[in-house]
């Protein structure tokens, strides 16, 4: 939620400004790598 | 808020399920949220409403009593006469993906599709006792040479024999294709697994003959088969044990003791007075709570009430903490391996390295604090619960309760990532305490604080490790010697005691019971890697270990911990495998060796040496000894480390290299890339063994950067995530590489701890080659860092 809400103010946010926008939101399930990528994913699409 | 779908291509690129599950969520997670808070738990309690029409009503006998018999293949499989095929497993789906890739090794044995297979896991009305769904074991129990995979294959031998009745054709000229057995050389004569036996049981026992389909023709197995949950997890749509609801349910709070060994003074039910809603205050010896009709009204008054406690018991101090444990007389004693010759080898090595190592007690920290939900009615209680072992519950649970186990029904539900036991059992103790009490059903979650102080956390230990090297460098004689604290445990089939609520209506824990000196060691056990992988194991001439080094001794002391303790992922071998890879790199620096050419010539195991090597060739290892010969000249350091293991010493093997980034400054450590090299034996699937490593991999490094477990004089003082930090999503996520490498003629291994186990010393010993400092303790915060630098 926090993602999608980001990039929807910020639709040409660089990887470093996701990064920055999710540095508050905690994960024990480790998935960081796959939960980014998609994120980034998402991202491409929306500025495109 | 409304998900849209970024361009078509996305959702063509979905699956059925993940698109079935936005729809189902209306694309909007408020909606979600709202229709949520009224979701009813549909299936009858006292039966399976997803039973195929078998008849399930035979008495079992199995490991627990009423427990399905493991030798009946009826205990694990049915097929209705829609050819659809029911699996049951008491190995349960904790997020690990264990759902998944038992559905395929079911479908795979079968010769069916992997939709065609329903699996039920973890509910004692109808699943085998398979203990607990723990320590790398679901693997080796599931899909090596009995239980589930005995099962598929002893099924379909069957289904073949009664097809060549059938059509009197004999099993070597039938073939099999989607649940449909048909003649090779006439394809048109067929029939369908749910015409040979639906509805009917085998009727068999397990056939320890009966041919698995091996690994180098699977087609389910060994593919990247998609989870099935993770639709419904990632739309917000998924059934946690925190979404249970049931008509007339009330909802409780516990109110735990305010110290570590505070007991219960009085409780004033007075001080609720005038509170609405407040159906009941439970107190039973140490243990209070509050039921209520709503969520908001129970905390309010758990809040409210109130409690005179006992002082605590005292803690020793956080800071002389490891001390304490050295100093402590009263222990029990444990030889894994001694070859009584050490002090002589380390008298005459050319050079004797020492190293302490520290580790902290760390926190299974769930995301989402434990809930469970009971109905306890007269003599029987049905209970939801996130436990790792159902059949454990409902024994524990019936002491708790004073009921007979057979009169409980005990379902798993999915909690929060586990990772051992975190607060699941405690709540569910706590849930059936509050519905016995009101005699409703009752659903509890923890606090933050609560989950967190009194969860039973990964163990401390200080190891002191002792080396000899010869002139050239090699390794003669290693020592190591470990304090480990520990108190309670997972609760078993008859210890409620080893939890807190159990200890809180009166339960004692496991007994410690000193031991002094330790027995000589009699048969090799390196379950918690507390052997080095470089040490040659040998016990009464036979050596089962790794590595090549004839002279050695592990000597470890068990002393009482102040806290609660039990496992948590990797538990003990994360530790003793900190120690044993950061001191092999000190070895290794000291005899001006390649870390990774210094592992290698101490290592006789092949498949270990392959993931070193497997490791370093995919990291483009560069090749020299530690430290950097330019280190600290100026700005941000760079390094590479390297570590590897045997999990506990044959259930696995992995190597990774760390590069990181240090700033002298600040201490601040950066993880640039991990390399990831694992042996699993044959993989089953290859996208659930690179989620697994992944995210070991990053647990790794919440645990070695970050985690401490604290505490002042009284009580536990890390209590929520700013007093027990963990990595959050925006921080610099290294690249992960993972690199598998499959054994289709090896049986199958543990593969979640594989990755988790070697993270903090790849980074200490990149922190070592960066800077030239060594860092042994645990965890490598920036303060530490920028201390050791000074």
């Amino acid at each position: 939620m926090t993602a999608k809400a980001f990039l929807d103010r910020n639709p040409k946010a660089t990887e470093r400004d996701i990064e920055q926008a999710m540095a508050g939101v905690l994960c024990r399930c480790f998935t960081h790598v796959r939960m980014l990528r998609a994120i980034k994913r998402y991202a491409q699409g929306v500025a495109r | 808020m409304k998900v849209k779908l970024s361009k078509a291509g996305d959702r063509r690129s979905m699956s059925q399920d993940a698109l079935a599950a936005l729809e189902r969520a209306g694309f909007s997670r408020r909606d979600f949220l709202k229709r949520s808070g009224a979701l009813i738990v549909s299936f009858s309690v006292w039966g399976m409403g997803t039973e195929p029409s078998t008849a399930r009503a035979q008495v079992f006998q199995g490991v627990s009593p009423g427990a399905p018999p493991a030798d009946q293949l009826d205990s694990w499989l049915a097929i209705a006469a829609d050819g659809t095929v029911t699996a049951y497993t008491g190995k349960c789906e904790l997020g690990q993906g264990m759902e998944t890739a038992q559905t395929q090794l079911v479908a795979e044995e079968l010769g069916v599709r992997f939709e065609q297979v329903k699996l039920i896991y973890c509910d004692t009305s109808c699943t085998p006792d398979q203990g607990y769904t723990s320590g790398s074991q679901s693997h080796p129990t599931n899909f090596n040479r009995t239980n589930l995979a005995q099962a598929g294959a002893t099924a379909r031998e069957a289904l073949f024999r009664l097809a060549s009745a059938r059509l009197g054709v004999p099993t070597d000229q039938l073939g099999s294709r989607d649940g449909v057995i048909s003649v090779k050389s006439d394809p048109s004569r067929k029939v369908s697994y749910g015409q040979l036996v639906g509805g009917n049981k085998f009727n068999l026992m397990l056939d320890s003959n009966a041919k698995r389909k091996p690994p180098r023709e699977w087609a389910v197995l060994g593919t990247p088969v998609r989870r099935p949950d993770l639709p419904a997890l990632v739309t917000g749509q998924f059934e946690f044990v925190h979404n249970v609801r049931l008509p007339g349910m009330l909802h409780g709070r516990v109110v735990r003791p305010p110290a570590v060994g505070a007991r219960l003074v009085n409780v004033d039910e007075g001080s609720l007075q005038g509170l609405p809603g407040i159906v009941k205050v439970v107190v039973k010896k140490d243990f209070v709570g509050v039921v209520a009709e709503k969520p908001w009204q129970a905390i309010q008054a758990a809040g409210k009430l109130e409690v005179n406690w006992s002082a605590g018991t005292g803690l020793p101090g956080h800071a002389e903490f490891y001390e304490y444990l050295r100093n402590e007389k009263s222990s029990r004693d444990t030889l894994l391996v001694d070859s009584q010759d050490v002090e002589q080898k380390l008298s005459e090595a050319a050079t004797v390295v020492k190293a302490t190592y520290y580790h902290p007690y760390q926190m299974h920290g769930s995301m989402g604090s434990s809930c469970a939900v009971a109905h306890v009615e007269g003599d029987k209680a049905t209970i939801w619960s996130a436990t790792q072992g159902v059949w454990y519950i409902r024994s524990t649970a019936a002491m708790v309760l004073g009921l007979k186990p057979e009169n409980l029904r005990v379902i798993f539900k999915r909690g929060s990532g586990c990772y051992g036991i975190n607060g699941a059992d405690a709540v569910t103790y706590d849930a059936a305490l509050l519905s016995q009490a009101v005699g409703k059903p009752v659903r509890v979650q923890l606090t933050r604080r609560d989950e967190m102080a009194w969860e039973n956390y990964g163990n401390a230990f200080v190891l002191d490790e002792r080396a000899g090297l010869d002139a050239q460098g090699n390794i003669i004689g290693w020592d190591h010697e470990a304090w480990v604290p520990s108190l309670g445990n997972r609760p078993g089939t008859g210890t409620p005691g080893n939890i807190i609520t159990g200890l809180l209506v009166g339960f004692q824990p496991d007994a410690f019971t000193p031991r002094k000196p330790a027995a000589p060691p009699t048969t090799y056990n390196n379950n918690s890697n507390g052997v080095p992988s470089y040490a040659s194991g040998c016990i009464g001439g036979t050596c089962r270990g790794t590595g090549i080094i004839k002279s050695e001794r592990v000597l470890v002391h068990g002393v009482r911990s102040p806290f609660w303790t039990g496992p948590l992922r990797s538990p003990q071998r994360l530790q003793n495998t900190f120690a044993h890879e950061s001191f092999m790199d000190e070895l290794a620096a000291r005899a001006k060796a390649d870390p990774v050419a210094y592992r290698l010539r101490h290592l006789s195991n092949s498949r270990l040496s392959d993931v070193v090597k497997g490791a370093a060739k995919t990291a483009n290892w560069d090749a020299r000894p530690s430290p950097k010969s330019d280190t600290r000249k100026a700005g941000i350091a760079t390094g590479r480390g390297f570590s590897c293991v045997a999990y506990e010493g044959d259930n696995g093997f992995s190597a990774m290299v760390a590069d990181i980034e240090v700033d002298p400054f600040t201490g601040k450590v950066t993880v640039k890339r991990v390399v990831v090299c694992v042996d699993c034996g044959p993989i089953s699937n290859p996208d659930g063994l690179r989620n697994q490593t992944e995210g070991g991999t990053l647990q790794g490094m919440s645990r070695a950067l970050m985690e401490e477990v604290t505490w002042d004089q009284q009580k536990v003082t890390s209590i929520d995530w700013r007093t027990y930090p963990t990595l959050p999503l925006g921080f610099d996520v290294p690249k992960v590489e993972v690199v598998m490498i499959n054994r289709p003629d090896e049986e199958a291994t543990g593969a979640g701890e594989l990755s988790i186990t070697i993270v903090a010393p790849a980074i200490a010993n990149a922190i070592f080659d960066a800077t030239g400092a060594r860092i042994r303790q645990i965890p490598l915060t920036p303060e530490r860092v920028k201390a050791a630098l000074v």
